[in-house]
């Protein structure tokens, strides 16, 4: 095919029957065979009621049978980032029924991709999707999903940018992915742009470069992205390729040098870096080479890009343009120069972990819904390096703290990443959560967002693991954290928990038994006889021995470890 | 602890380690319990990590059967018997 067949008129002409449409393994789908199942589920779908439907497949080829099937019938297709049920549920109210390759969560009209029968052939016209043709759902910056809408015309214009750049030394080339085509960039990339162009796709994304490199046949595009590929030369040798990866491209954040370095060095080709969002598309596009200059972000055919106040501002033929506005503001900062631009990073209060793209305020607002968070602040943290991860710090509410002096720390953050699991993936939920009476505030009374952070990284009280008070005896059992701040220096070969912490701790709990801030008029009897180390469990015991007299010991098993007599002001 | 004991408790320490779970102690990973989804809540992310952490301790390849994999990775108990296998090999 030289010239990629417009998306619209796909159908009025398809390819010949014997043509291998997509694959998995050793096992391939013609347009013949697609076709013969296409036919049958569109009639279904032409008696369904109208609307827009929701449509979510793990296998590409279901999901294209579907995609047409709605397409042909004027229907509007909604595109669920993911098949959480909280997802599904939540999008529900906007849509008359599901199309997928599982079982619906809950009650709804369902068309099942899995149970297709083949029948006569679709009659040859055009595709007539309702409008919008596609709706994508998307981490708003606000905190609430949004949708972006899409005709077929913005997405067959941007089919035809894509082809003119990358078209050449990649024709007939089969195409294989790491990345989902319920996104954007993997709907175009995987699954449309192969369809238009005649490329023969893979059924399933690879998750597992041990088995991509066992499956790959013959000259191949591969559709990734920065947390695949940076793992990839780690895992397995990119020799093991041969030659085979004839164009590389990477979307859904910045690819690190290094990486791009070594597939180049790997594959003999440099990655393709595209940037660009679900509201926008394609924007720009970067290839960067050993011994050249950094290269800037090259845009797209077709789009303008220009900056207000170091935000970065598009206008291109392939984006969804909200009301009138012309130029569609994006939420990244960017320095432009006479040949491109530099991104600069996000301006908003979104994150990006792993490709995927989360709304840090719709997070918070999830935990606060828990009856044990008061507050909650979350940010993305490099730990260890080379990997982000969301982070929170939570003020607790009464409630909260009762049940981690019943059932310690973890379980009660436990039950809060399951509660996160239902609307977010897996990858996006905290691992790690600083427990507070309540969240530090700067001088504006702002939550202060570097301590915070440096609290996240190096705590300075111990994780609770249970906790019994009477008026005059408090009882902790506790974890010494590996990141302790009180490590650093103390000492960086073997580190030990300094006497002065320990004293310290127990003043603190001494503040929260008392309910009110006490100062220490006189320390006495300290002795320190065996080191608490990282990560170490130990019991606290604080008891009253007189007026305003506390003596404290930490034991492990039958070990004491410090004890002394704290005396607080009156 | 036998050897096989060991070498669970060794795998706990390297997952706690390359997957930075701050909160968690090798006592706290149950041998047996799914590492994946419901049980550790480790990620698709993770398993790569992980992947390349035993390349590193152990010189451990995989190989390219995805369904495989997905049963070694299940639980520590499962990891411990793939790097044990390899080891003897």
């Amino acid at each position: 095919m030289d010239r990629p067949a417009p998306l619209s008129r796909l159908l009025l002409s398809p390819p010949a029957a014997d043509r291998p449409l997509c694959f998995w393994k050793d096992q391939t789908l013609d347009w013949g065979g697609f076709l013969g199942l296409l036919g049958p589920l569109s009639d279904k779908v032409a008696a369904a009621p109208p609307g827009a439907y929701l449509l979510f497949a793990k296998d590409s080829g279901l999901f294209l049978l579907g995609l047409l099937a709605l397409w042909l019938n004027r229907k509007t297709v909604v595109l669920p980032p993911n098949d959480l049920p909280e997802t599904l549920a939540e999008l529900a109210p906007q849509t008359v029924g599901l199309v997928s390759d599982f079982d619906p969560p809950a009650r709804c009209l369902h068309l099942d991709l899995r149970q297709l029968s083949s029948g006569a052939v679709p009659v040859p016209r055009l595709l007539c999707p309702g409008t919008p043709a596609l709706v994508l759902v998307t981490s708003g910056s606000t905190g609430s999903p949004k949708r972006v809408e899409k005709t077929l015309d913005q997405l067959e214009t941007e089919l035809l940018a894509q082809e003119s750049l990358w078209g050449e030394g990649t024709k007939g080339a089969r195409v294989y992915a790491t990345v989902s085509h319920q996104h954007i960039y993997g709907l175009l990339f995987r699954l449309l742009w192969p369809l238009v162009t005649g490329r023969p796709f893979a059924r399933f994304a690879h998750l597992y470069p041990e088995e991509l490199a066992l499956d790959m046949v013959g000259p191949s595009v591969l559709v990734s992205g920065p947390a695949h590929l940076k793992r990839f030369p780690q895992l397995v040798s990119l020799a093991d390729f041969g030659d085979k990866v004839r164009l590389c491209l990477s979307s859904g954040g910045p690819l690190d040098r290094e990486t791009a370095l070594s597939v180049a060095q790997g594959w003999g080709r440099a990655p393709v870096e595209i940037f660009g969002s679900t509201e926008t598309g394609g924007v720009a596009y970067r290839c960067r080479q050993e011994g050249q200059p950094e290269r800037l972000w090259t845009p797209l055919p077709g789009v303008e890009v220009r900056s207000d106040q170091g935000q970065l501002l598009v206008r291109s033929p392939y984006v969804n343009l909200e009301g009138q506005a012309e130029w569609f503001l994006m939420g990244d900062l960017v320095e432009l120069r006479p040949l491109g631009f530099e991104l600069l990073g996000r301006a908003d209060r979104v994150a990006k972990i792993e490709e995927k793209r989360v709304s840090l305020p719709r997070m918070e607002a999830k935990l606060l819904e828990r009856p044990e968070v008061a507050q909650a602040w979350l940010t993305a943290l490099e730990s260890p390096p080379g990997r982000v991860r969301l982070a929170g710090v939570l003020g607790l509410t009464q409630a909260g703290w009762e049940q981690v002096d019943q059932t310690g720390e973890r379980a009660l953050t436990q039950v809060l990443r399951d509660h996160l699991r239902q609307s977010f993936e897996e990858l996006l939920v905290p691992r790690r959560f600083l427990l507070l009476p309540q969240l530090p505030l700067d001088p504006q009374g702002k939550p202060d967002r570097s301590r915070m952070t440096e609290l996240l990284l190096h705590p300075r009280l111990p994780q609770i693991l249970g906790r019994r008070s009477k008026p005059e005896e408090l009882w902790v059992r506790l974890r010494v954290p590996n990141h302790l701040a009180y490590f650093q220096g103390h000492f960086d070969q073997a580190p030990v928990l300094p006497g002065v912490v320990e004293v310290f701790w127990v003043h603190q709990y001494l503040n929260q038994a008392l309910g009110r801030l006490v100062a220490v008029k006189r320390v006495s009897g300290l002795k320190f006889s065996a080191p608490l180390l990282p990560g170490a469990v130990c019991e606290l015991q604080i008891l009253l021995a007189g007026p305003g007299r506390w003596s404290f010991v930490y034991t492990q098993g039958s070990t004491r470890c410090g004890s002394g007599i704290l005396e607080l002001e009156r | 602890m036998n050897a096989f004991g060991e070498l669970e408790q060794e795998l706990k320490r390297l997952i706690i380690q390359t997957l930075d779970l701050p909160d968690l102690s090798p006592e706290e990973i149950e041998s047996d319990e799914p590492l994946f989804g419901e049980g550790l809540g480790l990620d698709s992310i993770d398993a790569l990590e992980l992947g390349i952490a035993l390349q590193k301790s152990y010189g451990l390849k995989l190989q390219g059967d995805a369904e495989e994999n997905k049963e070694h990775f299940f639980s520590v108990a499962s990891l411990a018997r793939l790097v044990a296998s390899h080891q003897t090999s």
